[in-house]
C-alpha cells in the first residue's frame, strides 16, 4: 500500500495516474525533458493533469521563483548548470501538488553548496505544501537532516 | 495533446539529418509515383484521344463479321433504321459513315495490300476526327476519282502527288474490280501499319468500286463530351435489336489497346506498393532509432504519469508531422513537375518505333489524374500512420523504472 493505494491492483493506467496525481520523483540525474525548456517541464504534468491555463501558468512561475530560478525559466536543461536542472525537477516534482516526493540521491551530482541549498529547499517546502519526502542518499549532510533514517546494507533494513 | 504535439514537433527538430533523410524519402517517394501517374495518365490520354480520333471513335456500329476491327468488306443491311435512332439521340454529337474493304494499290513500279477506306471528310469533322493530313490536300465532294494514301506507303509505291495509282478489290458480287486514281494527299498517324497499309477514298468511289449501291460498313459514332458512352452504347443495343449488327465501344473494338492500359495500371499499382514499402520502411527505422535513443526519456514521461495510450500519440504525431511535411513537399514537386513537362512535353523519338503501333505519339505531355493525386497522398499517410503503431506500442510497453535504468 502506497499512500493509501494498493499498486499491485493497479493497470497500467491506473498506475500513470496514481504517479501523476500522488507521486513526485526527483532523480539523482535531474531527467529533465531535453526539448522543453525549464517552465515547460515543470508545466508538463500539470498539462496532463489537463489544469487550467491560467493556474498552469501561476503554479509553474511560483514554484520556479521559489527554486531561485525566475531569470532562467525559458532556458532548456543544456542552457543550465547541474544545479538549476535539478532545481527545475525539483519544483516539477511539486507541480501538482503530491503527497509524497521520492528523491534519488538528489545531491549526489551537486556541488556540496548547491547540495545544501536544495535540502533546505525540501525542508522548506515539506513546511510549507506539507509533502512528504522520501530519499535515498549516501550524504551524511542530507541524512543529518531527516526526520527518519532507515538505513539499508546490501537491500537489507538495518536495525 | 498540446504538450505532446509540442514534444513531437521538438522531437523531429532535435535530429535534423535523420529528420531530413525520412523528410526526403516521403516526398521523393509521393513526388515519384505523383509523376509517374500523371506520366502513365498522359500517355494513356493521348493513346486513348488518338485511337478514337484516328480509328474508331467512341463507339462504332457495324455488321457481325465486322466485330473484328480487321475483317474487312461487309456492310450494314439495317443503315436507314440505324441513321434514325442516331439521328434521335441527343446524347450523339456526330457519326461518320465509313466502308471498309481489303485491296491491293499499284503504281507503276510496285504494288501492294491495303486497307481501303471510304467516306467524306464533313461526316468525319462531324466526329472530329483528326485530320493527319502532311501533304497535299484532303479529298472534297470532287474528288470521285482521287485518294489519299499513308506517306509511307507512297514512299513505297515510289509515287509524288499527282500520279496515278491503281485500286483493286473484290466487289459485292464476288467479281475484281478496279479505279485508276490520282494521288491529292497523304497523311501520317504515326503507326506504321496504318501509313503504311491504308488508302482513302470518297464514300460515293468506294460504293462504286465495290458495287454496294448505298450499303456502307459502318457507323463511327461520337458522344457529347461528358456523356458515359458506355450507357450510350447500351442503350443503342437495345434499340438496334438485328442480331448481325453490333454496337461496340472502342474498347470493345480494340481490345489490346484497352488491356494495354489495364495492364499499365496493374503495373503502377505494383510501383506504388514498392514506393510504400521503402517510404514506410523509412520512417519504421527513423521512428525504431529514435525510440531507441529515447528509452530513458520514455520512462521519464512514463514515471511523471504519461499514459501508454498518450506515448503512443506522441510517437504517432512525430510520424504524422514528417509524413505531412514530406507529402506537401513531395505533392509541391510531384505536381509542379507533371505539370511544367505536360507543357513542355517528354521527347520520347528514340522510343518511337518501339511504341508507334499504340499512337502515342513522339512526345508524351503528362497529364495530372486528381482522383489518383489524392489517392496517393492518402494511402502514403495511412501506411506511414499505421507503421508507426508498431514502435509506438514498443514505447509505450516500456517500464519506467527498467526504462529510466537504460544509459541514455
Amino acid at each position: 500500500m502506497v499512500v493509501g493505494s494498493d499498486l499491485a491492483e493497479m493497470s497500467p493506467v491506473e498506475l500513470s495516474k496514481f504517479r501523476l496525481n500522488k507521486i513526485g520523483f526527483v532523480f539523482q540525474a535531474y531527467n529533465l525533458i531535453p526539448v522543453l525548456t525549464a517552465k515547460e517541464n515543470v508545466e508538463y504534468p500539470l498539462l496532463l493533469q489537463k489544469v487550467s491555463k491560467k493556474e498552469l501558468e501561476n503554479r509553474s512561475t511560483e514554484l520556479l521563483e521559489k527554486v531561485g530560478l525566475k531569470d532562467h525559466m525559458n532556458k532548456r536543461p543544456t542552457q543550465m548548470s547541474g544545479g538549476q536542472q535539478q532545481r527545475v525537477a525539483v519544483a516539477r516534482a511539486l507541480a501538482t501538488k503530491p503527497e509524497m516526493i521520492l528523491a534519488d540521491e538528489p545531491t549526489a551530482n551537486l556541488d556540496s553548496q548547491t547540495g545544501e541549498l536544495l535540502i533546505e529547499l525540501f525542508r522548506q517546502l515539506n513546511e510549507d505544501y506539507k509533502t512528504t519526502f522520501v530519499m535515498a542518499s549516501h550524504d551524511p549532510e542530507v541524512i543529518s537532516q531527516a526526520k527518519r533514517v532507515v538505513r539499508l546494507k546490501d537491500g537489507r533494513v538495518m536495525l | 495533446m498540446t504538450a505532446l504535439l509540442k514534444i513531437a514537433l521538438r522531437n523531429i527538430f532535435r535530429n535534423k539529418k535523420r529528420s531530413l533523410i525520412t523528410l526526403v524519402a516521403v516526398s521523393f517517394g509521393l513526388s515519384a509515383l505523383i509523376f509517374l501517374r500523371s506520366f502513365m495518365y498522359g500517355a494513356q490520354t493521348q493513346m486513348i484521344d488518338n485511337i478514337t480520333r484516328t480509328l474508331t471513335s467512341d463507339a462504332q456500329i457495324v455488321p457481325k463479321a465486322l466485330e473484328n476491327i480487321y475483317n474487312t468488306n461487309a456492310y450494314l443491311e439495317n443503315a436507314d433504321e440505324i441513321r434514325e435512332i442516331i439521328k434521335k439521340d441527343p446524347r450523339i454529337e456526330g457519326a461518320a459513315e465509313r466502308v471498309i474493304a481489303a485491296g491491293i494499290v499499284a503504281s507503276a513500279t510496285s504494288s501492294m495490300p491495303t486497307y481501303i477506306v471510304g467516306g467524306t471528310r464533313e461526316m468525319e469533322d462531324l466526329i472530329k476526327s483528326k485530320n493527319t493530313l502532311v501533304e497535299g490536300r484532303d479529298l472534297g465532294p470532287e474528288d470521285e476519282h482521287s485518294a489519299i494514301i499513308g506517306k509511307k506507303m507512297r514512299e513505297v509505291l515510289g509515287v509524288n502527288l499527282g500520279d496515278k495509282i491503281v485500286l483493286t478489290s473484290q466487289d459485292y458480287y464476288g467479281s475484281m474490280s478496279g479505279e485508276a486514281l490520282k494521288l491529292v494527299g497523304t497523311f501520317e498517324t504515326g503507326n506504321d501499319q496504318i501509313d503504311n497499309g491504308t488508302i482513302v477514298i470518297r464514300m460515293a468511289t468506294a460504293q462504286r468500286l465495290l458495287s454496294i449501291d448505298q450499303k456502307i460498313s459502318k457507323f463511327a459514332i461520337k458522344v457529347r463530351d461528358g456523356v458515359d458512352v458506355d450507357k450510350v452504347v447500351r442503350d443503342l443495343r437495345l434499340h438496334i435489336t438485328d442480331p448481325n449488327t453490333k454496337v461496340l465501344t472502342w474498347e470493345e473494338l480494340i481490345p489490346m489497346m484497352a488491356q494495354l492500359i489495364q495492364f499499365q495500371n496493374g503495373t503502377l499499382f505494383v510501383v506504388v506498393m514498392i514506393v510504400l514499402v521503402v517510404v514506410a520502411a523509412g520512417i519504421l527505422n527513423t521512428l525504431m532509432m529514435s525510440i531507441i535513443e529515447r528509452i530513458r526519456e520514455f520512462g521519464l514521461m512514463m514515471a511523471l504519469g504519461t499514459t501508454p495510450g498518450q506515448v503512443i500519440f506522441l510517437v504517432v504525431s512525430e510520424s504524422f508531422i514528417l509524413t505531412m511535411l514530406g507529402a506537401v513537399i513531395g505533392f509541391g514537386v510531384g505536381i509542379s513537375v507533371s505539370i511544367y513537362l505536360g507543357h513542355q512535353g517528354i521527347d520520347l523519338t528514340s522510343f518511337v518505333s518501339t511504341f508507334s503501333n499504340f499512337l502515342i505519339g513522339s512526345h508524351v505531355y503528362p497529364k495530372i489524374d486528381w482522383a489518383y493525386m489524392v489517392l496517393f497522398v492518402v494511402v502514403v499517410f495511412i501506411s506511414n500512420i499505421l507503421v508507426s503503431f508498431y514502435p509506438a506500442w514498443r514505447a509505450s510497453k516500456l517500464v519506467p523504472v527498467d526504462a529510466m535504468r537504460q544509459v541514455g
